[in-house]
């Protein structure tokens, strides 16, 4: 079974983990593991492909992703630490005021 | 690097006022000051573009894209004007969603898109955030975070379909049912940001939660971004097939958010659904621009709608922040109250409905025409009933404003109505000469 | 090039008027309405003067097509104004400003101490900008706005005096049935876009050559209809009498000598279109010469001398559509000319009857024996009246003979009409005549009034007018308009066969010359006419029209048409309505509405349920959408 195959499989499952998790949690930070859960997929494939066609190009993007999902992070944990410090908790299902 | 000055004089702008905050008492006004220079050089040293065109591996600077850039600074202008002048982090917030939104005009290859759309979207998320103090504001920026956290996750996906596919990282010619998924992945971000449906369901609460004159700004200079964005898609992946079915979504989305829009009653909700419609319009104007083969001609009916658009959208939501309403019910009786404003409100009202002679009947008629020229249709025929749905909110709310009696206490009217009145000429000019945009954006 | 005095001429055409109406309307009707006229002489005086300065250049056998202002562009179609100045335009240009500025001198003097003197003059100058427009255009969009704009000044000086309900139903009656007529016109731009992409004038004309087709013949027909209801035919004329319900000046700029020729001007302009299709300019010339005829039957019967006028001038209106039909467009557009001063010169003479009864128009009933106490206005309604009857000499006479001619030659029934015609013009015109200004004075209908010569700011214009009428036989005359004309549709493809040889082509001229025995005939019965007014009029006045009663009387009233028309087409409306009231709207429609707009509630608040604010049902929503749209694109 060849390798691109196997990252197929890799990035597939983490990403549809990551998918699941995101829209199946209630807990915000769940939400956000799951969404970095994603891009860290995405990024095992393109690292891959990179190699494969012997592509610096396709790396740097790598390094942006990952610079990306880190800012990312950042923006998601303030704003979750914010709802946490309203007192209202960190629960998506109770982030429902805004309907219709 | 003067190609490239308008995203410095942006960058200046967001160091400018963080450098401002540092300061205990930043000088009142002051930083609107700053955010309104930024934005106003950065439309300036656009439209003074130097003739040759400079491009990098990532980024390109040409006649299109100083073009869009005008469009997406056009749109940020009037927040640059009302951004609340205390508030360092706010402002440097706009400014930099505002240069990720410029850096994204002027993206060439696919990962450079998916860096601009983030840049442009993390500041957004905390914009809408911090613009309205408050838990909505929080719960609105959580669901457009991970609603587009989640979209650019898929755009990455598609992304390395895409790169697996063809090895290229922008413009291949042959795409394999891998390289065509990770279009489809692609376009589906793209759709996101635009608010086409089954994925605007973040839309209307982030219009509502944010302040006005953000909202305004969302809906505008974003919308301007969004579009560009999903045309440098169609352009990066030609062959795509997803590019077929974009007239058929836009008119959904059109027909939707009209809809959805007849019962709502708080303003800002109801235009949130509004723009959803609009972008439903532009999202068949960049079908049929695909259609027809991706001309150069054909993008003037899409820029010209986003400008009418912009002059639109900031008009009506500076007019919901200077009357201070927030449902239908408090428009009542504001024909008396504050008419001239009111009137201004009412030429956008009518020019959002697609009332001859405003700016919007011309690009609606531009873009259906457009349209149709490339045979499409039943979207124009779905596109066309939805406008007509439309029109019954509009007038529904001229006729709350003029010929209805207040119910609540008047509320104190802000200092917005230049702005509001500055629109509604704006439109009106667009409609009397709708040559002057094409001068202009050329 | 153009010359610059040729451009400052074009802006001064437009630009004076425009000057004159904005400033007397924010400035003198505020400050001093009584003067609201200066300003708007002023004008009248440049226009005319740029009229003529481009008529000078036109005769130079140039032609002017000048692109002015493009509106809107949606891919290759778009909304483009422009000038068109050739010969037709600039000849009947010349006309209409100097016959114009005649008309707004009298009716300074004719208004004076009406209380909505600012407001008629306003009005009035607005027409006459109307006009001007109308006649230079070169795109039939831009002829429509200017011809609904004409449309529009009529209503509003027809019921100029709008506490007479008369004077209102007659301007909503003429309003309508311009109205009718502009569906045509419409139509008839909407099948040029559709087939064409282009209202240009120009590129019409090139399409016509290239190839004429199904689109040809609906954009004719509807460009025909809508010169009917303008220019008063069969059957869309009976607006035209109750129009006399507006002041003179009024009746005679509109609808003697500009409004009304519009219609004749847009057929001429339309030929390459119009001959193009089979039988259509057979259709015209038969319509015109069975209205003129009847319509001057008509004239000889009435009483009111502004009605007398109106069906004079439909009757001549449906001369000129001979002419067009035949294709003497140079005649047509000749006679244009020359009616537009007689008529003028008529309609102001009835002006000054009327005001020296002090009264908006006047009977023939109490008039009588007025040439003893109004020699002025007797001698200048004397030419015209020669003039129109073709007295030899007159210009009527050579306009009016060019067009029987033409009929002779066409031969059969036309030759016989145009006799007809001949007889009956010079009846009713004499008739009137006599009635008004010789015979007796009827001393009992007078009630004390005692009529006389208003001043020369009365008369002088009249006289202009009437001299015109006489002295524009003259050879040079003519000449200039042959040429005008020959080398006025300059530009038009000679690929258009079925078009008269004569257009730009050097030789042949635009008015042929005088068939001398046709004219002997026609003067013949012009004095028997005459003769036969006189006898009914001053020998045996007792002849009190017994014949006038029941079906002639109901053929005879102008409202014959309207009311046949009006009637059955309120007889469908209201069975359809009852029919759709009835039987769709209960059934159907009352409730296709109600259950659409429930469906629209439905859905609307389906997909708001839907909607409980909580995210992750967005995501849902959002994969769900994306999934579809994968799933299609990887079919």
């Amino acid at each position: 079974m060849n390798l691109t195959a196997v990252v197929w499989a890799t990035t597939g499952s983490l990403f549809a983990i990551g998918l699941a998790v995101v829209t199946f949690r209630r807990q915000l930070l769940a939400m956000l593991l799951g969404l970095e859960l994603m891009l860290a997929a995405v990024n095992v494939a393109l690292v891959h492909h990179a190699g494969l066609f012997d592509d610096a190009e396709a790396l740097a993007v790598v390094a942006l992703v990952i610079a990306v999902a880190a800012a990312e992070a950042v923006v998601g944990l303030a704003l979750i630490l914010r709802v946490r410090r309203s007192g209202r908790g960190a629960d998506a299902s109770v982030l429902t005021e805004l309907r219709g | 690097m003067i190609a490239l000055a308008p995203q410095a004089a942006l960058a200046t702008g967001v160091l400018g006022t963080l450098s401002l905050g540092l300061l205990r008492r930043p000088p009142a006004l002051a930083l609107r000051a700053i955010a309104f220079t930024a934005v106003a050089a950065a439309m300036l040293l656009s439209a003074w573009a130097p003739a040759e065109t400079w491009s990098s591996l990532i980024l390109t600077v040409d006649p299109k894209s100083v073009g869009w850039q005008y469009l997406i600074y056009l749109g940020a202008l009037p927040l640059a004007l009302w951004i609340d002048g205390e508030d360092d982090v706010l402002t440097a917030l706009f400014l930099g969603s505002t240069l990720g939104m410029s850096l994204l005009a002027s993206a060439r290859n696919l990962p450079m898109l998916f860096i601009a759309l983030e840049f442009m979207s993390l500041p957004a998320y905390l914009l809408v955030a911090r613009s309205r103090p408050g838990p909505r504001g929080l719960e609105a920026a959580l669901k457009y975070f991970f609603a587009g956290g989640t979209a650019g996750a898929l755009f990455m996906l598609g992304l390395s379909f895409y790169y697996a596919d063809t090895r290229v990282l922008a413009g291949a010619t042959t795409l394999n049912s891998l390289g065509q998924a990770g279009a489809a992945l692609m376009s589906a971000a793209a759709l996101f940001k635009l608010g086409a449906f089954p994925l605007h369901w973040w839309l209307p609460d982030v219009y509502e939660a944010a302040s006005p004159e953000v909202s305004g700004f969302l809906s505008t200079a974003m919308k301007s971004a969004a579009v560009l964005f999903l045309m440098r898609l169609c352009e990066l992946a030609p062959e795509a097939r997803f590019i077929a079915y974009l007239p058929a979504i836009g008119a959904v989305t059109a027909l939707v958010g009209s809809v959805m829009a007849l019962r709502q009653e708080r303003l800002q909700r109801l235009f949130a659904y509004s723009s959803i419609s609009n972008a439903g319009l532009l999202i068949l104007g960049v079908g049929a621009w695909a259609a027809a083969g991706r001309s150069a001609d054909g993008v003037g009916s899409l820029l010209f709608f986003l400008g009418a658009y912009a002059f639109m959208s900031n008009g009506t939501f500076g007019f919901l922040k200077h009357a201070g309403v927030e449902t239908r019910e408090q428009l009542k009786g504001l024909g008396k109250s504050m008419p001239v404003a009111a009137a201004a409100f009412t030429i956008l009202l009518f020019s959002l409905g697609g009332i001859p002679p405003t700016g919007g009947f011309m690009a609606k008629l531009l873009l259906l025409w457009r349209a149709v020229d490339a045979n499409l249709f039943w979207p124009v025929v779905l596109a066309a009933v939805s406008a007509l749905i439309s029109l019954s909110y509009y007038l529904g709310m001229t006729r709350d404003l003029w010929f209805e009696r207040p119910h609540g206490p008047e509320s104190a009217p802000g200092r917005g109505a230049p702005l509001v009145i500055a629109c509604a000429v704006g439109i009106v000019l667009l409609g009397a000469a709708p040559w002057l945009m094409e001068a202009v954006v050329k | 090039m153009t010359p610059p005095e040729v451009m400052l001429a074009v802006k001064v055409l437009f630009g004076a008027p425009v000057a004159a109406i904005l400033f007397g309307f924010f400035v003198m009707r505020r400050v001093k309405p009584e003067w609201t006229h200066l300003p708007i002489l002023a004008s009248c005086a440049a226009v005319t003067a740029a009229a003529a300065c481009l008529a000078a250049y036109t005769t130079a056998k140039h032609c002017l097509e000048l692109p002015v202002w493009t509106w809107a562009v949606a891919g290759d179609w778009g909304v483009a104004f422009g000038l068109r100045i050739d010969g037709p335009s600039s000849a009947i240009l010349a006309m209409v400003a100097f016959v114009g500025s005649l008309i707004h001198v009298y009716a300074a003097a004719y208004m004076k101490g009406d209380k909505g003197f600012a407001r008629f003059f306003l009005v009035f100058h607005l027409f006459f900008l109307a006009m001007i427009g109308l006649l230079t255009a070169n795109d039939y969009l831009q002829l429509y706005l200017f011809w609904e704009l004409v449309g529009v000044s009529s209503y509003l000086l027809i019921g100029f005096w709008y506490h007479k309900e008369s004077a209102r139903k007659a301007a909503l009656k003429a309003f309508m049935t311009n109205r009718i007529g502009d569906l045509g016109f419409l139509i008839a731009v909407l099948m040029m876009i559709y087939a064409y992409r282009s209202t240009r004038l120009q590129t019409v004309y090139e399409f016509m050559a290239a190839k004429p087709s199904i689109y040809t013949s609906i954009i004719a027909l509807g460009l025909v209809w809508a010169a009917f209801a303008k220019s008063a035919q069969w059957p869309l004329y009976y607006w035209l009498p109750d129009a006399m319900e507006g002041p003179t000046p009024t009746s005679a700029l509109m609808h003697a000598a500009t409004m009304v020729t519009a219609g004749v001007f847009l057929l001429i302009r339309s030929w390459p279109i119009i001959s193009a299709v089979d039988g259509l300019p057979q259709l015209i010339a038969w319509t015109g010469a069975l209205t003129s005829l009847g319509a001057a039957i008509i004239a000889g019967t009435k009483k009111d001398i502004k009605r007398i006028l109106a069906y004079s001038t439909v009757s001549h209106l449906g001369l000129m559509m001979l002419a067009v039909g035949l294709g003497e467009l140079g005649t047509a557009a000749y006679h244009l000319i020359v009616h537009g001063f007689f008529k003028a010169a008529l309609f102001l003479c009835a002006g000054n009857i009327a005001h020296a009864f002090h009264q908006s128009t006047a009977n023939v009933d109490e008039t009588g024996g007025l040439r003893r106490e109004m020699p002025f206005t007797y001698g200048c309604f004397l030419a015209a009246a020669l003039s129109l009857a073709g007295a030899p000499l007159f210009a009527g006479f050579f306009s009016k003979d060019a067009i029987l001619d033409a009929a002779w030659h066409h031969g059969g029934g036309l030759r016989v009409i145009g006799m007809l015609i001949a007889f009956g013009s010079a009846f009713y015109i004499f008739r009137m005549l006599f009635l008004v200004f010789h015979g007796d004075r009827k001393e009992q209908s007078r009630g004390g009034r005692h009529p006389h010569e208003a001043g020369p700011e009365f008369v002088l214009p009249i006289f202009a007018l009437s001299f015109g009428a006489v002295v524009l036989g003259h050879g040079s005359i003519r000449e200039w308009v042959s040429n005008l004309m020959t080398y006025g549709m300059r530009g038009v493809p000679m690929v258009l066969i079925r078009l008269k040889p004569y257009f730009d082509l050097p030789g042949e001229p635009a008015l042929p010359a005088l068939n001398w025995t046709v004219s002997a005939f026609g003067t013949v019965l012009a004095l028997l006419g005459a003769g036969a007014a006189y006898y009914l009029t001053m020998v045996d006045s007792g002849w009190d029209w017994r014949w006038r009663g029941g079906f002639a009387e109901a053929v005879f009233e102008s409202d014959f048409g309207y009311k046949i028309i009006v009637g059955w087409g309120a007889r469908a409306v209201s069975w359809t309505a009852r029919f759709t009231g009835r039987v769709l709207d209960k059934n159907w429609w009352d409730g296709l509405l109600e259950s659409s707009s429930d469906v629209l509630r439905e859905a609307g608040n389906a997909l708001a349920s839907s909607a409980q604010g909580r995210v992750n049902d967005y995501l849902w929503w959002m994969l769900a959408g994306s999934a579809v749209l994968l799933g299609r694109v990887l079919r």
